[in-house]
């Protein structure tokens, strides 16, 4: 029973973080109908940062993480303008040249460090023990800050004017325009948040896990299966979906062993997939569009 | 109409690019320079780029070290070694293109090899070329030295049955943890460390209260190490293919205050594990086929070049390469010249060699037998624990 | 349309049916390798081009037939001797069960989410086959012995046999794909692609025209899969991998999806650039990864169908710059 607390506290630190670089994914997903295979580049981008500016720089790690922020960003806004042109006429097009955009990524980061994963020193040593739980701080400032963070963009999302653009041009884009949203910013402003969202995230795990150069790749996979299961659009569905494949994750490495949890998280998406409109008419869910 | 025509021409053009680019790359044999000297290219087929590139770089780090130090001193008169390097990527096809391109330049000697399954492909694709010499650098597979008709492939790096004979024996009978925790990645690495774990420790001595395997891609090791502790296990094995497993493993279990001590698979001791582990990694021990402080001729000579040229003291796998070279070119120079490659197989088998390990001779097989070493970590510094005799 | 399809199809069996005899006489065993691959990668992408081609959908699952192809081929040759051609028809009923099970289970999704739903398939696939040691020896991969290596109980494979086998396979399927296109299954099939609605109303079964394209493309990937394992004579659990599917997908685009010699110049560029490019190591993957970007930019239909619209040379790439700075006026 201790072991699966455990787990499961471990479960839900992991989720928080899975949501957080869902979050952005998700928003990119309904308000622009595109795949962005760079994704997860942002994330180790993230990493990348914090361990420049906490390792190479010797300054502090909170610093690193507004370059993690800012740097994803910065590519994010480049990538949209390049592929804009793109975009309307071929989504297919989209897909191919994300995936160009993050070998490219991917390799530049690899030739950087010569292959080799970089360790990255924890913002605060040590875990803290609570009864049968330990959580090292680290992996606890990044679950506390992704919350933050998801929490801040709902707020962003439903209060800000630019939030609530962003909501109407992913619900009615011609709609929006009409009524004079200039949906090429809106569609800017959503590339640079999913950049934001998932450099913090990586910032945040860049200790933990170290910075490895093709993590990209599966932190993608992971964020699409999560803004499947929580529904596309929806930060809150994020959340839910993020914290929901974190405890299955752990459980199923708890009860049945470690090599089987990838599985968990495609066998998920299937269900979702294939009973999401019986179960959404079951629990009378409103389709809303964002939070 | 027009379009059509078009269409074949521009298709055409792109054919006649593509085939240009295929046939690029064929060099004549042994070209002579101005000296009177030949040129003797040695192909090697190592990784990288892909998961592995570490370990291909590393080793061609080594492998040219020796060629330098060949060409210097002119220790083979009348020749100067050339490295010919293609990218194996890691995968089974790319290696089998890597050596047809080597081949068809008239290459006959092939080293370099860091994957078994890469080797294994590779060995295929040499079987229906009986004058190629294959030297298998850092590639632990049998298959290929047990599957050939000749006698012209080697294999230089201990076998994962030699690697375990001397890392688990030494942890049971030296070490002597009370309980252990295996984690293993999901690689050839880690399924094979395991199937020997269970072989070797089967006494109860010391006993398995765990055994995971984990996919390679994982990063976060939180409740794996989670489990470990709740096993009350003394003793953690970690199974993987490079250092940043390792490394990340027993920084978090650092993190979590995990009182462990600490194993791993053979072949990982060296500068990088240090460095990406810091103080995580102090007290592991591990076998090893080398180590910097072997006090021999050979390998005072590669430590000083080494740290000349790279400035840090080198690895097993940076050694690999270097007496790769080092034995490929004393064979040539035993048996008078490179051309027929059958004596220079013959010599490498019949000899008895020095190198940066210390004694060499081969197996039957053509297995290169050395010692084994017991490498522990101590301070951040790389250190000699014990010796297994072959 | 038609013309155009015809056209295509028969340069590229033109093209596959003059390059084998050269490439066999010639015989220079590294282009010969280089061919050898490039007919296997359009294996795998003329799998994948069935599905998009022809049914608009994207398909990340190329790598579970391609796996199941290439394990069904080794362990039936190794553990009941059938050889080759006793691998191939394991595979294939295997891979056609497995076509038949997603595209039925998949029916009611389409664009992204069915997208999605295949990598999930393929995933499950891969993960099994990593973690059945028992039946794949996981991580450690088959290796396929020489007496095994035949095409029937007591006919050897030599490495050149095996070669000549790949150029014949890959001739039969063009020419096969070249029929289906043209035959009235093909021309339903196509038909529900260009327009849903039309078709139902005059009687095409999506679903059906789908489970048919899934089928072809399974099986067509599953021989891929098995000439591979029998040309290297090793293989792991990589190549039932995403990075296989990823592959496919890349090849398809950058040909042009829906095209016949598409597929082929896909895989032609995708083996032989990175060998003309010359840059070994990471930065010779972000050149390759660069040269792709640009193509992607410029032509938007892929190199063969850019080419079938606007024509090849001098000529096309003026008349596709002006088609596209008219389309950026408009937008």
């Amino acid at each position: 029973m201790n072991a699966i607390l455990d787990q499961l506290a471990n479960g839900v630190a992991t989720g928080l973080v899975y949501a957080l670089v869902a979050a952005g994914l998700s928003l990119l997903f309904k308000g622009l109908d595109t795949v962005n295979f760079a994704h997860g580049e942002f994330y180790v981008l993230g990493g990348v940062a914090t361990f420049v500016v906490s390792v190479q720089l010797h300054l502090s790690p909170w610093l690193g993480l507004v370059l993690a922020m800012a740097v994803p960003a910065v590519i994010a806004i480049v990538m949209h303008a390049v592929l804009g042109g793109i975009l309307a006429k071929n989504p297919l097009n989209v897909l191919l040249a994300t995936f160009a955009v993050s070998l490219i990524v991917s390799n530049l980061v690899s030739f950087a460090y010569a292959g080799v994963p970089q360790p990255v020193p924890a913002f605060v040593d040590g875990a803290l023990t609570l009864g049968p739980v330990v959580l090292t701080y680290q992996r606890l400032i990044a679950a506390a800050g992704s919350l933050v963070a998801v929490v801040a963009l709902v707020v962003w999302l439903r209060r800000s004017r630019t939030g609530r653009s962003l909501r109407a041009v992913a619900d009615n884009r011609e709609g929006a325009r009409i009524i004079g949203i200039d949906t090429r910013k809106v569609d800017r402003i959503v590339f640079a948040v999913s950049g934001v969202t998932a450099g913090l995230a990586g910032g945040f795990m860049a200790p933990v896990t170290q910075v490895s150069p093709f993590a990209g790749l599966p932190v993608m996979v992971t964020a699409f299966v999560v803004v499947v299961i929580g529904g596309v659009g929806s930060v809150v569905g994020a959340l839910v979906g993020g914290i929901v494949l974190g405890v299955v994750e752990a459980l199923t490495v708890a009860l049945a062993g470690v090599q089987w949890s990838p599985l968990v998280g495609y066998v998920l998406l299937l269900v979702v997939l294939l009973f999401r409109g019986p179960i959404e008419q079951l629990l009378l869910r409103r389709r809303r569009v964002i939070a | 109409m027009g379009a059509r025509w078009r269409a074949g021409i521009g298709l055409g053009v792109i054919a006649a690019a593509m085939a240009l680019a295929g046939c690029s790359g064929g060099t004549e044999g042994a070209p002579t320079d101005s000296a009177g000297t030949q040129v003797l290219k040695i192909g090697f087929i190592t990784p990288l780029t892909g998961p592995s590139a570490s370990t291909g770089i590393d080793a061609l780090d080594g492998a040219q070290t020796a060629v330098d130090i060949w060409n210097e001193q002119g220790l083979l008169p009348g020749y100067k070694v050339e490295l010919v390097t293609e990218d194996d990527a890691g995968t089974p096809e790319t290696g089998a293109i890597a050596y047809q391109k080597l081949h068809d330049q008239g290459i006959d000697i092939i080293t370099g090899t860091m994957n078994s399954s890469v080797a294994i492909a590779v060995a295929n694709a040499v079987s229906a070329d009986p004058d190629v010499l294959y030297f298998i650098s850092g590639a632990q597979s049998q298959v290929p030295l047990d599957e050939q008709t000749g006698d012209m492939i080697f294999g230089l790096t201990h076998t994962n049955q030699m690697y375990a004979d001397a890392n688990l024996g030494w942890i049971k009978d030296v070490a002597k943890p009370a309980k252990v925790a295996v984690l293993a990645e999901n690689s050839d690495f880690g399924v094979a460390e395991t199937a020997q774990i269970e072989s070797h420790w089967t006494d109860g001595q010391p006993k398995i209260v765990m055994k995971e395997t984990f996919d390679r891609s994982l990063t976060d090791f939180s409740s794996l190490l989670s489990k470990v502790r709740d096993s009350g296990a003394d003793g953690l094995y970690v199974a993987a293919a490079s250092t940043a497993i390792p490394a990340a493993i027993f920084t978090q279990a650092d993190q979590l205050g995990l009182d462990v001590r600490k194993f791993i698979n053979a072949g990982l001791m060296s500068p990088a594990l240090v460095e990406a582990g810091g103080k995580a990694v102090d007290g592991i021990t591990s076998a090893d086929i080398y180590h910097y402080s072997l006090d021999n001729p050979d390998n005072k000579t590669f430590v000083d070049a080494f740290k000349k040229k790279h400035d840090k003291t080198p690895s097993a796998l940076n050694s690999l390469g270097y007496d790769s070279m080092g034995l490929i070119l004393g064979a040539v120079k035993e048996a008078g010249s490179p051309d027929d490659t059958h004596a220079v197989a013959k010599a490498l088998r019949s000899g008895t060699w020095t190198s940066t390990r210390g004694e060499l001779t081969f197996d039957d097989t053509g297995r290169a037998l050395t010692d084994t070493l017991i490498i522990g970590i101590e301070n951040g510094e790389l250190t000699l624990v014990d010796t297994v005799k072959r | 349309m038609r013309r155009r399809q015809t056209v295509e199809g028969l340069i590229t069996i033109a093209v596959l049916v003059i390059a084998w005899p050269v490439l066999s006489l010639a015989h220079v065993p590294y282009v010969q390798s280089l061919a050898a691959l490039i007919a296997i990668y359009y294996l795998l992408a003329v799998s994948l081009n069935v599905i998009m081609g022809y049914t608009d959908l994207i398909s990340f699952g190329q790598a579970a037939f391609f796996g199941v192809g290439a394990y069904s081929a080794v362990l039936t040759a190794t553990h009941l001797g059938a050889g080759l051609l006793g691998g191939v028809l394991v595979g294939v009923v295997l891979s056609a069960v497995l076509a038949l099970v997603v595209s039925s289970v998949s029916r009611t999704l389409s664009g992204v989410y069915f997208a999605l739903a295949t990598m999930a398939a393929a995933e499950i696939v891969h993960i099994v086959i990593l973690n059945w040691v028992d039946l794949t020896r996981g991580p450690l991969g088959l290796s396929l012995k020489g007496a095994d290596r035949v095409l029937v109980p007591g006919v050897p494979l030599s490495g050149d046999a095996v070669f000549q086998l790949i150029m014949g396979v890959s001739i039969v399927v063009t020419i096969g794909i070249f029929l289906f296109v043209r035959s009235d299954t093909g021309v339903r099939t196509i038909g529900v692609r260009e327009n849903a609605a039309l078709s139902a109303s005059i009687g095409i079964v999506p679903t059906r025209q789908r489970a048919i394209a899934f089928l072809i493309s399974g099986v067509v990937a599953s021989v891929g899969g098995a000439l591979y394992a029998f040309n290297y004579g090793i293989l792991t659990p990589a190549v039932s991998s995403l990075t296989y599917s990823a592959l496919a997908l890349l090849m398809v685009i950058f040909g042009g999806k829906g095209t016949i010699l598409g597929p082929l110049v896909g895989a032609a560029v995708f083996v032989v650039l990175p060998e003309a490019i010359g840059l070994q190591g990471a930065l010779g993957q972000v050149a390759f990864a660069v040269v792709l970007l640009i193509v992607v930019l410029l032509l938007p239909r892929g190199v063969v169908g850019s080419i079938a619209t606007h024509g090849g040379g001098v000529g096309g790439a003026i008349g596709m710059i002006r088609a596209r700075t008219a389309r950026k006026k408009e937008a």
